[in-house]
């Protein structure tokens, strides 16, 4: 990577919004449907038909304006973006032009230990393109065309971005606000979330900026951030060559990890944009846009700042907390039923449940587990009741079942034996069937005490207090 | 008011033999001007109508039309989907 260059990026995020029906007509707004089973005259764009747009991708859209910090502007309207191609049966898409819905917002990321504001120029509402089927075996290219009118709002930002890493934590913040508004699935993997990126080169404290390429088909976090780092160095390339850049737009291939040339900007499309003349101005009410306002969730980057702030908590523990909705909320209600400390709920949560989750490949929601019972069996631990060993038991089994820690205790006899004289037996078991053991203790290595009170822990099957068996077998040696 | 008649006929997929070429301008030129005496709109407000709006619709969910219905008019099929000449992205 060349040193003397800075790397400026600005993103174009599309996001396809969960409603139950298009954008434009009552068709169901589905993933996966078997092909052109959810079209009707409108989304296939049949002459004659008329668009009606749905509320609901307007309150999404909006949602996301103030989650954005934008400016909404209540009286907008839409615009036909003429372009010919297969995948748009009425060859035009209906989205906005001049008045987008949102407009003039920010978002601020959070970067290593830096938090960085970046602008965003604009939300505007439109709808999606059909999906091509290119396959050998057939002589055309089949067209299915259930995606047409599925709602998208596309997410415009300011060339704000001045690294791969802060362009992916960007996108990931997007996604993550996306999940927490509930408005999108949001999963880059579906192609709910798709997103061009316009990257762009010059010398460090150059004031104007260089000109740009915009890259297409860029589907995965890591395609974003491989994208710009090929981009950039490519660009970087062309000058120190003696070159310079022409304005382009290039197809990203993440599987040969490099961009293709699509159209230079003397072919670039001529959109033609003008109002829609099927659909007249609409009107968001004022009272409606401060009600939207104020139904938002606190967003993940704030909770992950209150997180630091509040529990003295690792940024990097925070960001993992709050990064997840469903794991955030779950933390937010364990704290506030109180009686345990705020960082050994993220503990449990980060370390043995996330653990667990991953391996079985599972959401927090697919177990039995509450913030109640969590809480309790951390109870139990700082009260000694039970050993950090067999709390690792218990949670396995309140993943599974919905039974109290207490009762799961009961049931399988973990309560911790912390009365020394139930502990004699083990601890004089354990250096009887070592002597090797005690002896490296008393010629110095001292640190083989560690793995006898292992032993006797494993002897009491968990159920012995770890620092009481220490002080006894420590205890037990000096006197042999 | 320079008309480039070819760039046109292009985005509308139009062929126009080169000899029409001359004609064509000249005919849209004197089409143009006539639209530029319209009055000219003072800002990007005027393009919005808050007087005549328009209601939205609630988000329910209604059948969609069968496909085989959908498809009659279509002049090629093939596994349930519209095929059209093969295009590459």
């Amino acid at each position: 990577m060349n040193n003397n260059f800075e790397t400026v990026i600005g993103l174009e995020v599309h996001a396809e919004l969960n409603t139950k029906t298009k954008i434009f007509c009552s068709c169901e707004n589905r993933f996966g449907a078997e092909v052109n089973s959810l079209c009707c005259p409108v989304c296939m764009g049949y002459p004659g038909t008329l668009p009606v747009l749905n509320q609901q991708v307007v309150e999404s859209a909006v949602k996301m304006g103030h989650a954005l910090n934008c400016t909404i502007n209540g009286v907008t309207k839409q615009d036909r973006k003429n372009y010919f191609y297969p995948d748009l049966p009425k060859a035009y898409q209906i989205s906005q032009f001049d008045v987008p819905l949102c407009e003039n917002g920010y978002l601020d990321i959070l970067v290593g230990d830096e938090t960085k504001r970046i602008g965003v120029t604009r939300i505007h509402i439109e709808e999606d393109a059909g999906k091509l089927i290119h396959d050998d075996s057939f002589d055309g290219t089949l067209c299915d065309y259930n995606r047409c009118g599925v709602p998208l709002i596309e997410i415009v930002s300011e060339p704000d971005l001045r690294s791969a890493e802060e362009a992916k934590a960007y996108l990931e913040t997007i996604t993550t606000i996306l999940l927490y508004l509930g408005i999108s699935d949001a999963k880059m993997q579906e192609g709910s979330v798709r997103c061009d990126v316009n990257v762009s080169v010059r010398p460090h404290g150059a004031t104007e900026f260089g000109t740009r390429c915009e890259m297409k088909n860029v589907n995965s976090f890591g395609a974003v951030y491989r994208a710009i780092l090929y981009e950039a160095e490519r660009q970087m390339e062309v000058i120190a060559a003696g070159g310079t850049i022409r304005q382009e737009t290039r197809r990203w291939d993440d599987a040969k990890n490099k961009s293709i040339l699509m159209r230079s900007k003397e072919d670039a499309q001529d959109y033609r944009y003008f109002p829609d003349p099927d659909l007249l101005t609409f009107i968001v009410s004022d009272e409606k846009i401060s009600a939207l306002k104020a139904s938002l969730p606190e967003l993940p980057t704030e909770k992950t700042l209150r997180y630091v702030k509040d529990y003295n908590m690792q940024k990097v523990d925070a960001q993992l907390l709050s990064v997840s909705k469903a794991r955030a909320d779950f933390f937010d209600s364990a704290v506030e039923l109180g009686g345990c400390e705020p960082k050994t709920v993220a503990n449990w949560l980060l370390g043995d449940i996330a653990r667990i989750l991953n391996d079985r490949r599972i959401e927090l929601s697919d177990t039995a587990l509450t913030p109640q019972h969590l809480v309790e069996m951390i109870q139990m631990i700082d009260k000694g009741t039970i050993s950090n060993t067999a709390a690792k038991t218990v949670l396995e089994e309140m993943m599974a079942t919905d039974k109290a820690p207490q009762q799961i205790v009961e049931e399988k006899g973990l309560a911790q034996i912390n009365d020394s004289s139930a502990l004699v037996a083990i601890v004089e078991k354990v250096l009887a069937d070592n002597p090797k053991a005690v002896e490296d203790y008393k010629s110095g290595k001292t640190n083989v005490a560690g793995f006898l009170v292992g032993q006797c822990m494993k002897a009491s099957r968990g159920q012995g207090n770890p620092a009481t068996l220490r002080d006894m077998v420590l205890a037990a040696i000096e006197k042999l | 008011m320079e008309i480039d008649v070819k760039h046109i006929a292009k985005l509308a997929k139009l062929d126009i033999p080169e000899a029409e070429l001359g004609k064509m301008e000249k005919e849209l030129s004197s089409i143009v001007a006539m639209v530029e005496k319209l009055p000219e709109l003072t800002s990007k407000e005027s393009l919005l109508d808050p007087q005549n709006t328009m209601q939205l619709r609630p988000d329910e969910v209604k059948p969609s039309f069968p496909r085989e219905e959908m498809l009659k008019n279509v002049p090629e099929t093939a596994a349930g989907c519209l095929m059209v000449p093969k295009v590459v992205e």
